[in-house]
């Protein structure tokens, strides 16, 4: 059950990122929903569970986006790595860490994206350009993730109490 | 120490596994660029209705504001207007193509109309998923005709071109993104080069030579070479030129005629 409700979940973030969510450009840069979900689903999942829905999270983005397939996925899939790895290690709680963390998701995932394009597509663009929306980006998750996680939080708590102990449970 | 030895080693193995199959995506797309991903029609198959959803449901509400909460004449006699600009500019740049092409060949051709194959109305569904790419989803696919290099046009110039058809959907790479190019030539001077993508708002006209002579705003139009999009297509006008001091070319950027940014409906040029 769990695993249909995430799907069903996962699909209206996606057509939320691909439909209004250009309403709310700021500055050039757009907030990433599938980085923040990755990024809760490594800290919150039971076990490696992050990971997996981190690459499918990335796979879904680049299936529905016009840049190559395996970018995103590979960062995704790298921002869940971390924090299902290092989650017992850090404290992701409050305000500032939370904000810290999902900086520095986003500027991973920017520079992977950048190094990729640049090495992979070498001459099509350089990517220069792109640095300034990198921070911009990072700013910009950063804060959204906070409302977005305190909802997913939510989320969670009602999803474990109506069907506890499920596979991708959380712990 | 075995167990912490034994973890260091799965952590290895599933990093592994993330790093091969990012590479196996890139492979994939890479070797066959062109052609629809089974997973990508899928995904675009399960996500596409909640898209059309989410898209009639946002122009509803925007309607209602835009409309009969706040100014209820005045935004209609606005986008009215507007829409009766787009159309006479359209005519406009219709008419001096239709002069020059007239004045070039004289009689000797009978007169044409512009664009004799076949269009679909399609609408804009999506837009890409991540923001380092332009790329939109409109509602047609292949079940209506559209298939991968068709063109996609506004009445105010060129959109882009169908990557890729799914069943009831496509993916159109837009004129700025920086896959794409459009070879393409001035209205007036008739010089040519290729209008490449930046990935930003404007594009790049690559290409024309140093020694001509190219103004802010001279019109762009599709040259017809290259197989997706007919000649004669407003492409943009040219927003800024440099001539470097050494360099073969000039750099010249240029703005798409279409308004990227407010994309609504778009005409798919269908194949004959």
């Amino acid at each position: 059950m769990h695993y249909a409700i995430l799907f069903l979940f996962l699909a209206t973030v996606f057509s939320i990122q691909t439909t209004f969510l250009k309403l709310f450009s700021f500055g050039g840069a757009l907030p990433d929903l599938g980085l923040v979900v990755a990024v809760y689903c490594g800290i919150y999942c039971r076990g490696n569970a992050g990971i997996g829905i981190g690459c499918f999270i990335g796979f879904v983005q680049d299936c529905l986006s016009g840049r190559m397939l395996g970018v995103n996925t590979l960062s995704k899939g790298l921002i869940g790595f971390f924090f299902a790895t290092l989650k017992n290690k850090i404290v992701v709680e409050g305000f500032i860490p939370l904000c810290f963390f999902l900086a520095l998701a986003s500027l991973l995932d920017g520079v992977i994206f950048y190094l990729a394009w640049n090495l992979l597509l070498k001459g099509e663009s350089s990517g220069g350009y792109l640095f300034p929306y990198f921070l911009v980006n990072a700013v910009y998750n950063a804060l959204l993730g906070q409302p977005l996680f305190f909802l997913m939080n939510r989320g969670r708590k009602w999803l474990d109490a109506k069907f506890p102990n499920q596979v991708l449970g959380f712990p | 120490m075995y167990k912490r030895l034994a973890k260091g080693k799965k952590n290895i193995v599933i990093l592994s596994s993330i790093l091969l199959l990012s590479l196996v995506l890139m492979t994939i797309n890479i070797k066959s660029p062109k052609g629809a991903f089974f997973l990508e029609s899928v995904i675009a198959w399960t996500v596409s209705p909640i898209q059309k959803l989410f898209t009639r449901a946002v122009d509803a509400i925007s309607d209602i504001f835009s409309h009969y909460v706040f100014l209820v004449n005045v935004t209609k006699e606005n986008d009215a207007l507007h829409r009766e600009i787009d159309s006479l500019r359209a005519r406009n740049n219709e008419l001096i193509e239709r002069m020059y092409w007239q004045g070039r060949v004289g009689d000797l051709l009978n007169y044409r109309e512009n664009y004799p194959k076949k269009t679909l109305v399609a609408s804009i569904i999506g837009r890409d998923a991540t923001q380092w790419s332009k790329m939109v989803f409109i509602d047609k696919g292949t079940r209506q005709g559209v298939r991968e290099n068709q063109a996609v046009v506004t009445d105010a110039g060129v959109v882009g071109h169908v990557m890729m058809a799914m069943g009831h959907s496509a993916k159109v790479l837009l004129i700025v993104a920086s896959r794409s190019a459009v070879d393409a030539l001035f209205q007036e001077s008739r010089v040519s080069g290729v209008v490449a993508g930046t990935g930003q708002n404007w594009c790049d006209m690559k290409y024309v030579p140093y020694s001509a002579k190219v103004e802010v705003g001279d019109v762009v139009l599709s040259s017809g070479l290259g197989g997706v999009f007919p000649k004669g297509l407003v492409v943009g006008r040219v927003t800024h030129v440099k001539k470097k001091k050494q360099g073969l070319f000039q750099e010249i950027a240029v703005a798409p005629g279409a308004d990227l940014a407010r994309l609504e409906e778009v005409l798919v040029l269908l194949d004959d």
